[in-house]
């Protein structure tokens, strides 16, 4: 078989081997269909998961901030304060983060999508990596500080104070483990997407 | 666009290409999760259907949004079969190649063999693109789509012609 004779190969292949899901081929307005629920659902879980996200950091800001005006030292009141700037800043870096998921344009050509992608994937990497930053250390810096403001430097706020720092160190290095597992091998797949479309130039 | 023009335009689309998305699910997919990518392919389709500016031909837009998600869907699935054991046989590959034509495997496997990128200009070849639409598609210009031809053209040469009687 010659290399231009694979055309009339795949023409034919692609005759008797079309979509038939079970054994009666979906129709069109099926496809169109359930492609529409499934897209529905898509919209209603991702508003779910959003609405609970933003309700959860509501609620914990309106405790805290009624919180702030019951506790009775400054140094509690800076370390609630500490906790609702973090719960802010958790909040905006999350939706940014998904709004960066979406707006990836699968209709460029395939460099570009690879370059966008490569993007795409260095930023999760890069939030997933300054996880101890953004996400732990304002709660364990507020959370300590509003301890032992209450109750002052004893054995017990010592104690919580090494749990939520262990806790912390587990949270950082499951992030850190999951960049590096589960998204450098996805960069690294682009990137060699990418030096093989430039392999040439 | 309204949701009735997006949906009456997605069937248009689906109508003229649902078969070289299919063939595009396939080559780009292991044989149990064909649906999985056509799906998904469908769903990025109608996802991209607003950005359709009429700058490139319709078929070309096609090809780089089913390309795209094709080539993303591999990469997942490369990160998880290196988590798996590979010591199964599927079943319904085996099936497959018991249907199919000696020319057919032939050309199954030939794709199966190239990279990435050569097996999406392949499927751009196959389908009697021009080579500015290649170019178009993948992001590289005419004179690279050429070399890069010309490589496969060889590659298959030696592979199944060199060992002919």
């Amino acid at each position: 078989m010659k290399f231009d004779e694979l055309r009339d190969v795949w023409r034919q292949q692609g005759e008797s081997k079309q979509p038939q899901p079970g054994d009666e081929e979906m129709t069109l307005e099926q496809t169109v269909d359930s492609l529409r629920q499934q897209i529905a659902k898509n919209r209603s879980d991702i508003l779910k998961r959003d609405v609970i996200e933003s309700g959860i950091a509501l609620v914990l800001m309106v405790v805290f901030g009624y919180a702030i005006f019951k506790l009775p030292t400054l140094m509690s009141q800076i370390g609630i304060g500490i906790i609702i700037a973090g719960l802010c800043v958790i909040v905006y870096r999350l939706r940014l983060r998904r709004h960066t998921d979406r707006s990836v344009d699968h209709s460029q050509s395939i460099e570009s999508f690879c370059r966008e992608e490569k993007r795409r994937l260095d930023h999760e990497i890069s939030l997933l990596r300054t996880v101890p930053l953004w996400y732990i250390a304002p709660g364990f810096l507020g959370a300590n500080i509003a301890f032992i403001g209450m109750a002052g430097v004893t054995t017990f706020s010592m104690l919580y104070l090494a749990g939520t720092f262990a806790f912390c160190v587990w949270v950082a290095r499951a992030n850190a483990h999951a960049a590096s597992e589960q998204m450098e091998p996805l960069r690294e797949a682009v990137e060699s997407l990418n030096a093989e479309l430039d392999h040439d130039s | 666009m309204t949701n009735d023009e997006k949906q009456r335009e997605f069937h248009d689309l689906l109508a003229v290409n649902r078969g070289r998305l299919w063939a595009i699910a396939r080559s780009f997919s292991d044989s149990s999760d064909i649906d999985d990518l056509f799906q998904e392919i469908l769903l990025q389709l109608w996802k991209s259907i607003d950005s359709f500016a009429g700058d490139s031909s319709r078929e070309t837009w096609v090809y780089r949004v089913a390309l795209n998600t094709a080539l993303t869907h591999r990469r997942q699935l490369s990160r998880r079969e290196r988590n798996l054991p590979t010591t199964t046989v599927d079943t319904e590959v085996v099936q497959q190649r018991h249907e199919q034509s000696c020319e057919e495997q032939i050309l199954d496997e030939f794709l199966q063999g190239l990279s990435p990128v050569d097996r999406a200009l392949m499927l751009l070849f196959l389908d009697d693109l021009t080579h500015r639409e290649m170019a178009n598609v993948t992001g590289m210009n005419e004179n690279q789509v050429s070399v890069r031809l010309h490589r496969i053209r060889q590659k298959f040469n030696q592979q199944y012609l060199e060992s002919e009687p």
